[in-house]
């Protein structure tokens, strides 16, 4: 980066905090800290939702899984629509009506307040876990790649989150996420014109397409229904709706953003907004990492692109056997090209008999290549363990610094640190809420002024940041970045769900019986999670079931043994 | 003809209700996936 880059990063950065302090500034009653003027219109809720879900790891980590894995990932979006739909026509209504702060509330309206609590409670541990990741895992991949320090990358971007968010509550964060998701936009359209333009001469977009497919990276739906694998048209559709409709409908960070719509109508509408724009956004991110895939066959390629780390075991030893590794997947990579220049050929020239032997040959190149990097990959996992982050994380800024001018670098690390502010803001401002509404005021100090909860709910904003800050410094993942976020979200969502479904759906079940089946379903659970390796995505259905099935019997049993639970309020 | 309450009411041309609407999307996620597989089916 040049001083260019770095003026595009820091006046971006901090003119758009500057901006959201300046004009949330003033006073600020409970309900206007909380949910916002109420005055805001559906795209800014729209815009506020998907910057919210989209962090810096979508856009830095998910153009590496294209390039490793192909489209398939985009499958974990499919149930998205619907869960939308679900939360459009169910949940909003419910909470508008009852015109509650958090989601949590709303079961202590229903249930009881142990129940609330226990909703609240697996929200803030869930939430406050990821909300280190959100922070971390940005930071490990550009401190890694431009040098900087990890801790000062870490300090400095979670500060000056912490420091809008507070200031200026909801609004600030809507506010701030509007503008943040037009830098990053503005950032991968860019990138993504710029990656065409890069194509050999004479390489269209029709054959790099036909490249992709012959080395089967746009399977984007798979019908298998082998419960083992990760990514299929029924864990997406099925396990994909139960994560969005419990991240949608009862994650905090996600209800906020739509409760401060101006009505229902501007709610409904952004949610419907990222119903239909959400499966083609993450497509067009992966089509990104599978187009430089392409790119990358017609050019020099590392055969590990975390250079740091290989640079560090060149130095410690292993220099011979990395560099010998490069020189295998050089050469195979240069038989790759002119049998790949070959397939072209016969392609245009309509030799389907000589297209079909050299795409053959290509392929067999190509697996002499990744060999070669498995095996770069498997040497440097051994000899460093502390290295735990994936190498396909390191593709997509690998390809900006190496192929993109000044000024197209400083924007694209400019939407990185945005979409990383943007989504821990949405978080910190839920988990300052929740703090503040479901546990302060309700078990430690009720009946206080508006003004001494916002200072508390100041405070408890500023407390997740400092707590994200510090689990951000301490953190070690060993799983693509996006998929460690979706995992520690499966884990818990599942059970959360399933206390508001039976809240909704099954008015006879009341908070004793709900509170005990959550417990147990959270255990089974996380009892499954460390024994069993099914599809991540499999655990929301688990959970959500396992909490819907429990209440019925818990709640059965207990009208059979005569005693019941806290009776139902109205809803 | 019965004019729908305000809460209802969607502002949209040609989508008059909700459950139009979430017809519409449920239409447009078919749409997406159909053109995936036809993505896949072209090129490979």
């Amino acid at each position: 980066m040049n001083a260019l880059d770095y003026a595009i990063l820091l006046g971006t950065m901090l003119g758009i905090a500057a901006y959201a302090i300046w004009s949330t500034r003033g006073g600020h009653d409970l309900r206007g800290y909380l949910k916002g003027a109420a005055q805001t219109g559906w795209l800014t809720i729209g815009l506020s939702v998907m910057a919210t879900q989209a962090s810096a790891i979508t856009f830095l980590s998910t153009p590496g899984q294209g390039y490793e894995s192909g489209l398939g990932f985009v499958q974990n979006y499919f149930g998205a629509p619907l869960a939308l739909i679900v939360v459009s026509a169910v949940f909003l209504p419910i909470f508008r009506r009852l015109r509650v702060y958090t989601a949590y509330e709303y079961l202590g309206h229903r249930f009881d307040p142990k129940t609330r609590l226990l909703g609240a409670g697996l929200f803030l541990l869930q939430r406050g876990l990821g909300a280190g990741i959100t922070i971390y895992a940005p930071a490990i991949v550009l401190s890694t790649v431009m040098g900087w320090r990890l801790d000062a990358t870490i300090v400095c971007s979670g500060l000056l989150v912490v420091a809008y968010t507070v200031s200026g509550g909801c609004d600030a964060v809507s506010m701030t996420q509007k503008y943040q998701i037009g830098v990053i936009f503005a950032g991968m359209i860019a990138a993504f014109f710029f990656l065409l333009a890069k194509l050999p001469p004479g390489l269209g977009v029709s054959d790099s397409l036909v490249l992709a497919g012959g080395f089967h990276k746009l399977g984007a739906v798979d019908f298998s229904v082998d419960m083992n694998r990760r990514y299929t048209i029924w864990t997406g559709l099925i396990g994909g709706m139960f994560l969005a409709l419990s991240y949608f409908g009862t994650d905090q960070s996600q209800v906020q953003r739509y409760l401060c719509g101006a009505s229902l109508r501007e709610s409904r509408l952004g949610l419907m907004f990222n119903a239909i724009f959400k499966i083609p956004m993450q497509f067009f991110i992966l089509l990104l990492g599978v187009l430089i895939f392409v790119f990358y066959q017609f050019e020099r390629q590392p055969v590990y692109f975390n250079r740091a780390a290989w640079n560090d075991q060149v130095a410690h030893g292993q220099g011979v056997r990395l560099h010998a590794l490069q020189a295998d997947f050089d050469a195979a990579k240069a038989q790759e090209r002119a049998h790949l220049q070959a397939w072209l050929d016969a392609r245009h020239g309509g030799d389907p008999a000589a297209e079909a032997a050299e795409r053959t040959a290509s392929a067999a190149a190509q697996e002499r290549a990744e060999a070669a990097r498995n095996e770069t990959k498997a040497i440097l996992r051994k000899a460093s363990p502390s290295n735990t982050a994936n190498d396909a994380d390191y593709v997509f800024i690998t390809f900006i610094l190496d192929h993109l001018p000044h000024g197209l670098i400083g924007l694209l690390v400019t939407a990185f640190f945005a979409a990383a502010l943007s989504s821990k803001a949405g978080e910190l401002n839920a988990l300052g809420s929740t703090t503040t509404v479901d546990i302060y005021r309700h078990l430690a100090r009720g009946g206080a002024t508006d003004a001494h909860y916002v200072v508390m709910s100041k405070l408890f904003t500023a407390l997740w940041g400092f707590v994200a800050i510090a689990f951000a410094l301490f953190a070690n993942l060993a799983e693509n970045l996006i998929q460690a976020i979706n995992i520690l979200g499966s884990v818990f969502y599942g059970v959360v769900l399933g206390l508001f479904l039976v809240a909704f759906f099954l008015k006879w079940i009341r908070g004793t019986a709900v509170f005990w089946a959550a417990l147990a379903s959270q255990a089974l659970v996380l009892g499954l999670y460390f024994t069993q390796s099914i599809s991540y995505l499999w655990y929301n259905i688990i959970g959500c079931a396992a909490c819907m099935a429990l209440s019925l019997i818990l709640q059965a049993a207990i009208d059979l043994g005569g005693r019941g639970g806290t009776l139902p309020a109205e809803t | 003809m019965t004019v729908p309450p305000d809460d209802e009411r969607t502002g949209l041309p040609g989508l008059r209700s909700w459950r139009q609407v979430y017809v519409f999307v449920l239409v447009v996620l078919a749409v997406w996936i159909g053109l995936l597989v036809a993505l896949d089916r072209i090129f490979s």
